[in-house]
């Protein structure tokens, strides 16, 4: 292997998350015999087949309130995710599921909202 | 030379420094989460917290395990599939990917499923988004 490919795998295997990284230093700890059986066994990765997406018309709703009031209240919130029904802030706070959870017990219906920090930028998209 | 278009639905979107988002729903079995969503057309997939993930009632990690390109690295992820209504758009059975981990704490909003079947229009300086549906 090049030096050239070893720095890219390298730099690639150091972007992996803890408990992949504790698999492949099990893997390449094995004997080499082990090893390549275990190479001979790993699959292929074969291109997603999604299923087909089928489109149909619905009644919209209506979030031009909850909309209004996120326009104008949202900014006090940074960080933090919000559960608006209305002109009615439900609950609010850093977890999603604990807000979610909060505004789901009152029994309205609501939206959902995460409010940017103000020192995040979003530095581009996610692809496979 | 100039081209026009015109589209039957027209969304508010709210903005920040982060991003453009505009609210949708998302289902699966009678579950559903209405939430605002970062629009994000360079993302392949849309993007769920876990949380989300396990809100909607599905079993995060028996989804098809799907890594993420990012421009920080690799984002483990599990394949789901779920409804996803945009205005009086539904779209059944869009590929979503749920986050493995809790850090991932926003909803984006990619390209697969719905882009492909749409026109889209984005007037930032007006605060809207506008839609048709492809060919209609």
């Amino acid at each position: 292997m090049s030096s050239v490919a070893f720095d890219q795998l390298r730099d690639r295997l150091l972007k992996l998350p803890p408990d992949i990284i504790r698999t492949l230093r099990a893997a390449l700890e094995l004997e080499s015999k082990d090893r390549q059986k275990l190479l001979d066994e790993l699959p292929d990765q074969q291109p997603v087949q999604h299923r087909e997406v089928k489109v149909r018309r619905v009644k919209p709703r209506d979030y031009s309130k909850e909309l209004k009031w996120l326009r104008e209240n949202a900014h006090l919130y940074r960080g933090q995710h919000l559960a608006v029904s209305g002109d009615d802030l439900l609950a609010h706070g850093p977890d999603f599921g604990e807000v979610f959870d909060r505004a789901k017990a009152t029994g309205k219906k609501f939206l959902m909202d995460y409010v940017a920090r103000e020192d995040e930028v979003w530095g581009g998209g996610l692809w496979l | 030379m100039s081209w026009d278009f015109s589209f039957s639905i027209r969304m508010e979107i709210v903005q920040d420094q982060f991003g453009l988002r505009l609210p949708i729903t998302l289902s699966i079995a009678g579950q559903e989460i209405e939430a605002n969503a970062y629009l994000d057309i360079g993302a392949t997939y849309c993007v769920l917290p876990r949380e989300a993930g396990e809100r909607l009632g599905l079993d995060v990690e028996a989804g098809e395990p799907t890594s993420l390109r990012t421009g920080g690295g690799q984002m483990p992820t599990f394949l789901h599939y779920a409804n996803l209504t945009i205005d009086e758009l539904s779209f059944e059975d869009v590929p979503i990917c749920v986050a493995k981990y809790q850090e991932f704490d926003r909803i984006l909003l990619g390209r697969a499923g719905w882009l492909q079947k749409v026109r889209l229009n984005l007037v930032v300086y007006e605060d809207s988004l506008y839609l048709n549906l492809h060919g209609q």
